[in-house]
């Protein structure tokens, strides 16, 4: 009997232990079937996701990996078991999705888990527990135009899209009318690739673009416009911008051809996306993040040797560029913040 | 309208240089009757050491000389799997496509920290490949038609019981040519990567694939599948000319709509060699 009782109060100490073990808040992350590595969109997402879990984790005092759970697709239609085995474990506060893809996905899960909190980055899902995060790319766009329309000397830009969809139509947008807010005569030529990832391809078509008489090529084709920085190798004169995150960073031997990036802040909405479950503030809906947005984060640009400001980092390109054309530059992209922000600059798209 | 300019002729040999090697491969192996479907991973093998070991040693041509190696050791084991242990060809192939596959993604991430991309690495001037391509084309098909190792080559393909009644050996005849398949696979590899200056795991893009389709279209004859790579690589590097007049989702398409309409066109009189894909078993006497 009293054996019994002693294994009893063992087994009740055990469950309130493992019970308060589990006190911490927990994140589910899935990523993007192009996983962690890509210097990109996956890490960046990784990255928002990690700040907020060692803050979660500092104030437990358990470790990042008893907060942070994350899992890396192979394709799209290894998503959904992910999604339920997060959700059916029914321990995390919140599960992430990273990418435009997850949105149908979650759209069939979600309804199964009323009770779990979901993020999707970069889409929308119409579902009651998901928060949907899109950011307004059309506002980095338009600042790479800027830069673009200041530089080009044949005053003819070029955008390399990794496919013609609607996300990468608000990057041409954004683009063109930026280039035109400069020099309304600009042109801008776009091409896509038909792939994310063949390099191969974006050269051949970047190289189309520049011999096409675009100085400058604006990438947006993922791993696609690799092929534009090293086209843009090739001769003199010829520029690129980068997407996401700092290429000149991210692939620093073509830094001194990769003049700007836009900035894509994934981590940054990843990170507030969590901290809003932590203090009981998260919703569920459509949130967009911007400079013209509640948010007033998430976009941005990559340009010069200075943090100007919140939307305005520092470069690690090399491209030399006289002090007085870097300062007009960031006067420019300065003024093009302000205008976008107060709403006289307003951005088509379609 | 300036799109039949000289660039688009340019451009279209350099989209076919890497069909045509893999065409020219392709065309040894499957006259000597082994498939090699693998030829998509092998060329991504090729682009994937070459690139490793430009960088690592600062010298483009090691890179070259192990592109060749690595796919020549893939073809011998393609050879192995398939001639002496007499697996199914197909199956063979796509396990080296998937096993590379998988390589270059663990391989990038160790060694660059980066998922299915490499830094840059020193190369070659690209265009020597594509010269070598195109001379190596010609030389094949004198060689495959106008020389008695060529006849051999190909009465193995055909018949090899006759083969090895004349005293030919079928088995290390069809390895040898698998290991050629190989090597020329590696070189489209090899093209691609100084091509680019650095690897990335999408770099081939189903071009390995095309260059099988480019030598059926070519009738296992080496010009005839140089002429259908040629024309593949011009039909691609014309859409990218023409998306500022056809949206681009049908554009893209064009150059694989032509492939599916020439292989229709051709697979019913194809010239495929009587023993393809059939293992040889030596009677023992």
């Amino acid at each position: 009997m009293r054996r019994a009782l002693v294994l009893l109060v063992a087994i009740v100490a055990l469950g309130a232990w493992m019970g308060f073990g589990a006190e911490h808040p927990k994140i589910g992350l899935v990523l993007a079937t192009g996983g962690l590595g890509d210097r990109s969109f996956n890490d960046q997402g990784f990255w928002g996701a990690e700040r907020a879990a060692e803050e979660i984790a500092a104030e437990y005092g358990v470790s990042v990996d008893d907060v942070l759970d994350y899992v890396e697709p192979r394709s799209i239609a290894d998503y959904e078991s992910f999604y339920r085995e997060f959700s059916r474990a029914g321990e995390y506060a919140v599960i992430i999705g990273i990418g435009f893809d997850h949105a149908p996905i979650l759209e069939e899960v979600a309804p199964d888990y009323p009770d779990q909190k979901f993020v999707v980055i970069d889409a929308v899902a119409a579902v009651d527990n998901v928060a949907s995060i899109v950011f307004r790319d059309q506002e980095t766009a338009f600042l790479c135009g800027v830069v673009a329309g200041m530089l080009s000397e044949t005053r003819k830009g070029g955008v390399l899209g990794g496919m013609d969809i609607p996300l990468i139509r608000r990057f041409v947008d954004g683009f063109t009318q930026g280039m035109k807010w400069i020099d309304a005569e600009a042109e801008v030529s776009v091409r896509f690739v038909g792939d994310w990832g063949n390099p191969t391809l974006g050269k051949e078509l970047s190289l189309e673009l520049y011999r096409g008489n675009a100085d400058i090529i604006y990438g947006a084709a993922g791993a696609s416009h690799l092929g534009t920085f090293a086209a843009a190798e090739e001769r003199d004169g010829w520029w690129a911008i980068g997407t996401d995150v700092d290429q000149a960073w991210s692939a620093p031997e073509h830094a001194d051809v990769i003049i700007a990036s836009g900035l894509k802040r994934v981590d940054l909405a990843v990170y507030t996306e969590v901290m809003k479950v932590i203090d009981g503030t998260w919703e569920a809906g459509v949130i967009e993040y911007g400079m013209a947005t509640d948010e007033g984060i998430g976009t941005g640009i990559a340009f010069g040797p200075w943090d100007v400001s919140d939307y305005i980092e520092a470069s690690y390109s090399t491209v030399a560029l006289p002090n007085n054309v870097v300062k007009d530059i960031l006067a420019k992209l300065n003024e093009a913040v302000e205008g976008i922000r107060d709403g006289t600059i307003v951005i088509e798209t379609e | 309208m300036g799109v039949l300019s000289l660039d688009l002729f340019v451009a279209a040999l350099r989209l076919a240089t890497p069909i045509a090697f893999v065409a020219l491969g392709e065309t040894f192996s499957e006259r000597s009757g082994t498939i090699n479907i693998g030829v998509e991973g092998t060329a991504l093998a090729g682009a994937l050491i070459g690139a490793t070991v430009s960088f690592f040693s600062q010298s483009p041509w090691l890179g070259l000389a192990a592109a060749v190696g690595v796919g020549m050791l893939l073809g011998l084991i393609h050879a192995i799997w398939c001639v002496y242990l007499r697996s199914d060809h197909v199956v063979a192939g796509a396990a080296i496509n998937l096993l590379v596959t998988g390589l270059a993604y663990f391989l990038t991430r160790v060694v660059w920290g980066w998922r299915g991309t490499s830094a840059s690495a020193p190369i070659l001037n690209p265009w020597l490949l594509v010269w070598t391509m195109v001379a190596l084309v010609l030389i094949s098909q004198i060689f495959l038609f106008r020389t008695p190792w060529g006849l051999r080559l190909r009465v193995v393909g055909e018949h090899p019981k006759a083969a090895d009644t004349a005293g030919i050996n079928v088995y290390r005849t069809r390895v040898g040519y698998s290991v050629l398949n190989g090597a020329l696979c590696g070189l489209a590899g090899a093209f691609l990567f100084n091509n680019l200056g650095r690897f990335s795991v999408g770099m081939v893009g189903g071009r390995g694939f095309i260059g099988i389709a480019a030598m059926v279209v070519g009738n296992y004859r080496p010009i005839p599948a140089f002429l259908a790579a040629y024309l593949f690589g011009f039909v691609d590097a014309l859409q990218m000319r023409l998306q500022d007049v056809i949206p681009s989702h049908f554009s893209i398409m064009l150059p694989y709509v032509l492939t599916i309409i020439v292989l229709a066109g051709f697979l019913g009189r194809a010239n495929v060699p009587a023993a393809l894909g059939k293992p040889y078993i030596k009677e023992e006497g």
